[in-house]
């Protein structure tokens, strides 16, 4: 008798922590989407101004129009995008982010490879910054095979060829994991100059717009300020 | 004696000039509608592992620099270089974007799948031009090269073109008509305008 109360008290319990397990899922879930949105608007970048145009196989191109003549407004959106990518860390709803990365000097080939490896960046292209002998400034763009890399002879081959000296890697752009060792680690590093996740409030932008719903790829441009840093 | 030396230095000085107009008139102007976009050129094509491509020369007049500089921060005025054919979408996905250079001012560039289905590769150069910078030059030789890896089809014609873009509204400059030979080797045979590429007549 004692044992079939015993039992009793024990599937009640196991029946009331499964229950609340199920409650908690249910709000955790719940909270995420609603993180998620806060994610992507509670950020005050100004507003966001960009462009879409179609293309013949039904991807979209997508060009983000940042007016940051002044050094002000520049860094206004420096931290707005600060902000949005801490945002998107607290919510956690997102896997992977869409980031444009643009470092404060020119960094090694071997400098990037640490990063990347040690955020996880999955690299889409790369821009090497290069000068010529008078100081001319010129950029070379490498895109990425799928292993986030490009071959480095071959750069060193275009330098040769265009008789210019490469500095090292000013932007990149790719994704990073939502999690304090991707997005988290790659924002706090003192050689991030901007770590520019714009793209993916342009992009929940666009699902939402029914105009552009069932696009099958947006490629979404964002600018760099890399130009005008100081690396020549 | 001293105004015959004179008339003879005048001469030889007008000689030079009019030789350095001759060589400075192989350049091409491009047929352009937009004030901003470049007005003249000369492109570069190169065969070997890759295929390398694009104006290897490229000129804006001062009134050109005074309209592009001239032009709102939302126009994004951009260099294309469209491994393809855009006005009909043929020659797709026998060049696949690799490498790009540019020396003038720009805000970054980006690889375009704007050709074939979108899961293949890329095979468009986008160069964000900086309208805003300093460092536009009026006469002075910029360039915006491309370096693609071969597709594997072979025995085709196709072509590639170059497009100057703003407000995402394309103004067409030129292309290069080329052929693959059966051991991937591609060889142009023209180019619009007729010779932006040294020694190519007008493509058909």
């Amino acid at each position: 008798m004692n044992s079939k109360k015993l039992w009793t008290v024990i599937g009640l319990i196991v029946v009331i922590l499964a229950a609340a397990q199920a409650v908690y899922a249910r709000f955790t879930a719940d909270d995420q989407a609603l993180d998620s949105s806060t994610c992507l608007n509670q950020t005050d970048s100004g507003g966001i101004d960009y462009t879409v145009k179609e293309l013949p196989n039904g991807s979209l191109k997508v060009s983000v129009h940042v007016n940051w003549t002044d050094p002000e407004t520049l860094n206004r959106y420096i931290q707005a995008n600060r902000e949005r990518a801490l945002a998107c860390l607290r919510a956690g709803g997102m896997d992977w982010i869409p980031v444009t990365v643009t470092f404060v000097r020119p960094l090694s080939w071997r400098e990037v490879t640490v990063l990347r490896q040690a955020t996880g960046l999955v690299v889409e292209n790369y821009t090497f910054v290069a000068t010529y002998e008078n100081g001319r400034k010129a950029m070379i763009g490498g895109v990425a095979d799928e292993n986030s890399l490009v071959d480095i002879d071959k750069l060193a081959e275009i330098a040769k060829q265009q008789g210019v000296m490469v500095k090292g890697v000013m932007v990149l752009k790719g994704k990073v994991k939502n999690t304090s060792t991707g997005l988290g680690t790659l924002i706090d590093d003192e050689r991030v100059y901007l770590a520019d996740v714009v793209a993916v409030e342009v992009m929940e932008d666009l699902k939402g717009n029914p105009l552009y719903r069932d696009a099958k790829y947006i490629d979404v441009f964002v600018p760099s300020p890399y130009w005008d840093m100081g690396w020549d | 004696m001293k105004t015959s030396k004179l008339l003879m230095a005048i001469s030889l000085g007008t000689l030079v000039l009019i030789l350095t107009q001759v060589a400075y008139a192989d350049i091409v102007w491009w047929n352009k509608d937009y004030p901003a976009a470049p007005d003249r050129g000369e492109f570069l094509w190169n065969d070997g592992s890759q295929v390398v491509w694009g104006p290897s020369i490229l000129q804006w007049e001062q009134s050109s620099i005074n309209a592009l500089k001239g032009l709102p921060w939302w126009a994004l005025p951009t260099i294309e270089l469209e491994g393809y054919n855009p006005a009909d979408g043929s020659s797709c996905d026998r060049l696949y974007a690799s490498w790009c250079y540019a020396d003038f001012p720009n805000r970054g560039w980006d690889g375009i799948n704007g050709c074939g289905p979108w899961y293949s590769r890329e095979e468009q150069f986008d160069i964000h031009m900086d309208e805003s910078s300093n460092n536009w030059w009026a006469g002075y030789s910029y360039q915006a090269l491309g370096w693609w890896d071969k597709g594997s089809l072979i025995n085709v014609l196709g072509e590639v073109n170059f497009t100057y873009e703003q407000y995402l509204s394309d103004d067409w400059l030129g292309k290069v008509g080329y052929y693959v030979f059966s051991d991937l080797t591609f060889f142009p045979y023209c180019s619009t305008p007729a010779y932006s590429l040294p020694s190519k007549d007008a493509c058909p």
